[in-house]
């Protein structure tokens, strides 16, 4: 028997809360390092295909309760004091508590280098400039976000995309980073509509899973990816600037990648942003949800359901505690050079680079305490951590939770630690493994940890106001 | 078993000759356009978007033509109205019956279709109306068999979440309306029609969702979400679109009954930006991927390629039909059933059930006809019910990685409803409202099987 009736509603998960929303320009002179492949023989970046962006999203009426979510165009914090610099600035510039803030990378694979380390390598001499640019600029959209709070609302919706694939592929046993057509990909965007309360949009905040992969070593543009375009097509349609945040894709990427050619990042953001723009359509106007006011009879007997005001929900939460996490038994840089002593000298020279990195500044024990932020936005919660999750991560919260939008977060303030993948991607010897400092277990952890989160979020705790 | 280099990613296609043509069929204001029973006016007063017939011509070398017409029409009340128009454009392109299919949008807000109720207000201007839109078939079926070029039909799947379960129950009264508590099949089929050079030429929807944003209280006449959808996806690709009715016998908005036409758009808009989402996701015209190397970076790579598709350029038709029994209550004890509700209301009921008899219905059963073509990799199944969203999810099902773009509305005779066996259960309107009995779903669902099978298998 049906437990719906007269008056049911079919609820649309929401804040209600002071939100404001800032967008800085943040595209580095051409010429700056950019270097994200193996395969690449050059270093430097040519040209720009779509600008790098850095967006602000401040939400809360108090100031000292704020929460401040900044999204940037970056692929990944190499070394994570530069990425504690900036947050530590935009903590001390605002008065905000720790688990406040949020810095969250899109992981295009197109963009400029964000490594102070990079300083003397070819292009390296932008670098420093750059990273004191995006530190003004967070500063700069943070405050403008924070001061133009007005009262609106944060309302969500889900879509699906099929932009993501599997990208998980055996080669007759030789694990390969590339579409798996033989395995399901994760479909969800999470869609949150940021207005005011006359019900202007002030923006979008768009949560997908997949790899900005399409663009590589035969591209010198530096490119946002199909975050680019995506952002473009929904910030035309709704007037108000689009936030993205990356999910949990460590597995997940778009089928054709890997190209030099733009059209094919624009073909993949177009594709994305129509159904980011298919959900939002879909959803009541700003402030209502349906309700089932009235059974008439016309040639059928009808059910009538109408918009209705949504009641005000302005709970917001937030936690910031660590899981502890072991590190993997890690082969040494000599034993490294050693096993791929076969590959290409580019290929061979980054993926040492990219270990002795990792190894430098994090390691410390046979431990880590890995952060994980947690918020609560009425209905709705919001997850980031620093590593890259497989998106088993947003499935089990998803399940775990299923009345309320999870929004999951890759590559969420530091440190980075790497991947965080699945028990099997270590048995088969995943290059998501093998490049992770995580043991094989810490996905399981992560789980538990945020569920407990989430948990904790949902009683009370963590209140902010 | 595991993917090799080599393996593709095929894209469903045919590639044959292809035309597209579109004519405006929007009526005069002040035509007959009662659709509800709850409607207090029986004429349009204006236009909210202009209807449109689009139509596609498709041959594949040494093959007979066949063509599709798509039009923004509500739905046939007399078997005689819809062969009259079906029968001209036959003749008139020199068609055999099973080379056409025509199929309507169910928009619930169009104009009546019929040449009988010339003494009802609007009346006379529907009967010319239907001479306008026979027209209008005609000449947009010719031209778009004439203007035929090689090209081909590409399919994606995507989705849209305008569709919802209509089945409400309300302490124990069946409704029609949403119900949050059933999932919806929420499968957009959309076809890419492109010329040889990569041209799009037109885009072909196909989506199930009874097009009842617009009800009794609009009186323009509009081709409800499918209006907005339409130019949205045309603005994007400088083509025509042909919106095909699925199989949506129980499914809805879940906002609906509505006088705003800005909600349909809305509605539009959300269906249109799904099916662009599903376009922007295709290879290019023409293109599959392929597996074609694996290399070492900072991570060892699978890299897939757009490759020319392979060419399927085989097309085949068959028609048939299913026999369906019927079990149907006399117009007497249908006005004792119905002696409390209003004069109109009750007056608009017998008129539809005698109006779904006449010519279909010869004792206890009919010959309920289906129509099935192949279009190389992809196959299209038009019948004139209205059955059940299971019809496209089990055929859907049966055939994987074959696409089955399923129409309902198209073609004649045979305008009713074809539910679940559950529906009967519950007593829905749709169960008392067809003449058929619990169960026709699925001998139509098995008889299409056949049909299909047949033509894979040749």
């Amino acid at each position: 028997m049906s437990t719906t009736h007269i008056g049911s509603r079919a609820s649309v998960p929401h804040l209600t809360s002071a939100v404001g929303m800032a967008r800085r320009d943040v595209t580095p002179p051409v010429g700056i390092r950019a270097r994200n492949w193996g395969a690449a023989d050059w270093d430097v970046s040519e040209g720009v295909h779509r600008p790098i962006l850095l967006t602000a999203l401040a939400i809360g009426t108090s100031d000292g309760a704020a929460q401040l979510l900044i999204a940037l165009d970056g692929g990944v914090w190499r070394k994570f004091e530069d990425e504690r610099k900036i947050r530590d600035h935009l903590l001390s510039e605002f008065g905000l508590k720790r688990e406040n803030v949020l810095i969250a990378l899109s992981h295009t694979h197109a963009g400029p280098g964000m490594c102070s380390g990079d300083v003397g390598s070819a292009g390296g001499e932008h670098v420093p400039a750059y990273m004191e640019a995006i530190e003004q600029a967070a500063i700069d959209a943070g405050r403008e976000a924070l001061d133009n709070r007005v009262a609106g609302r944060i309302e969500w919706s889900q879509g699906r995309s099929s932009l993501a694939s599997n990208r998980d592929l055996d080669l007759n046993g030789r694990p390969l980073i590339g579409f798996n057509p033989e395995v399901a990909a994760d479909d969800t965007v999470m869609v949150g509509r940021v207005t005011a309360d006359d019900g202007r949009v002030l923006g979008t905040v768009v949560n997908y899973a997949c790899h900005p992969t399409t663009l590589a070593w035969d591209n010198r543009l530096l490119s946002p990816d199909y975050v680019g375009a995506m952002r473009e097509l929904v910030e035309d349609a709704t007037g108000g600037p689009c936030l993205f945040l990356q999910g949990a894709s460590g597995n997940l990427a778009p089928k054709e990648q890997y190209s030099g050619d733009v059209t094919l990042a624009d073909r993949h953001g177009r594709s994305l942003g129509h159904a980011v723009m298919a959900a939002l359509e879909d959803m009541p106007l700003p402030g209502t949800e349906l309700e089932l006011v009235d059974a008439i009879e016309s040639g059928a007997p009808l059910a009538i359901w109408r918009g209705a005001p949504t009641a005000e929900e302005t709970t917001v939460g937030a936690l910031a505690d660590a899981v502890e996490l072991a590190i993997s038994d890690l082969p040494t840089i000599e034993q490294l050079r050693e096993r791929w002593s076969g590959i290409n000298e580019h290929s061979l020279g980054e993926r040492l680079f990219r270990a002795k990195n990792m190894r430098d500044d994090r390691v410390t024990g046979p431990t880590i305490q890995y952060p994980v932020w947690a918020w609560r936005w009425g209905g709705a919660i919001l997850v980031g951590h620093p590593g890259e999750a497989d998106s088993r991560f947003q499935l089990t919260l998803r399940e775990r939770f299923p009345e309320h939008p999870i929004v999951v977060v890759n590559l969420v303030n530091g440190p980075h630690f790497g991947y965080v993948p699945t028990k099997e991607a270590y048995e088969l010897g995943r290059y998501q493994a093998w490049a992770s400092l995580l043991a094989s277990g810490s996905l399981e952890l992560l789980e538990e940890h945020a569920c407990d989160q989430i948990t904790r979020l949902l009683a009370g705790e963590g209140a902010q106001s | 078993m595991s993917t090799q280099l080599g393996a593709r990613l095929a894209t469903p296609h045919l590639v044959a000759k292809v035309g597209v043509a579109q004519r405006d069929i929007t009526p005069p204001i002040g035509v007959r356009s009662r659709m509800w029973g709850a409607a207090k006016s029986d004429v349009s007063t204006g236009t909210h978007r202009p209807l449109t017939l689009t139509a596609l011509a498709v041959a594949a070398d040494g093959s007979e033509a066949q063509l599709l017409i798509a039009v923004d029409g509500t739905w046939w009340r007399r078997v005689a109205d819809e062969f009259g128009v079906r029968g001209a454009v036959l003749e008139a392109l020199g068609l055999r019956q099973e080379q056409l299919q025509i199929s309507l949008s169910h928009t619930h807000a169009g104009p009546l279709l019929s040449v009988a109720d010339t003494d009802l207000e609007g009346g006379e201007l529907a009967k010319e109306y239907l001479g306008s839109l026979t027209q209008a078939a005609i000449d947009a079926g010719r031209q778009a068999l004439d203007e035929r070029q090689s090209g081909q039909i590409e399919w994606g799947t995507g989705w849209s979440s305008l569709a919802s379960n209509r089945e409400l129950d309300v302490d124990g009264r069946p409704l029609v309306g949403y119900n949050p508590e059933r999932a919806a099949d929420d499968t957009v089929l959309v076809g890419r029609i492109s010329a040889s050079d990569g041209t799009v030429l037109g885009t072909i929807v196909n989506y199930a969702c009874h097009p009842t944003t617009l009800a009794w209280e609009n009186q323009l006449i509009s081709p409800d979400y499918v209006g907005a959808m339409r130019r949205l996806v045309e603005s994007a690709t400088a083509a025509p679109v042909l919106f095909l009715q699925g199989a949506s016998g129980e499914l809805a908005p879940k906002e609906q009954y509505s006088g705003d036409v800005s909600l349909a758009d809305r509605h539009g808009r959300s269906l249109g930006h799904a099916v662009l989402a599903t376009l922007a996701g295709m290879p290019l015209p023409g293109q599959e991927l392929e597996f074609v190397e694996a290399i070492e970076s900072g991570a060892p790579l699978a890299i897939w390629r757009e490759v020319a598709i392979p060419g399927n350029a085989t097309t085949s038709m068959v028609q048939g039909a299913v026999e369906l029994d019927v079990q149907v209550p006399s117009i007497e004890e249908l006005t004792t059933r119905w002696a409390d509700l209003d004069e109109g209301t009750r007056g608009e009921r017998l008129r539809r059930v005698r109006d779904l008899r006449d010519g279909y219905i010869d004792g206890d059963t009919v010959q309920h006809p289906v129509w099935a073509w192949r279009w190389g990799d992809a196959i299209v199944v038009g019948q004139p019910g209205e059955p059940y969203s299971r019809l496209q999810l089990r055929l859907r099902e049966r055939f994987p990685g074959t696409p089955i773009v399923v129409l309902g509305l198209t073609n004649g005779p045979g305008f009713v409803y074809v539910p679940t066996e559950e529906a009967y259960v519950r007593g829905d309107y749709q169960a008392w409202q067809t003449p058929l009995v619990s169960g026709s779903l699925d001998r139509l669902e098995d008889y299409a099987t056949e049909l299909i099978q047949g033509l894979l298998r040749d």
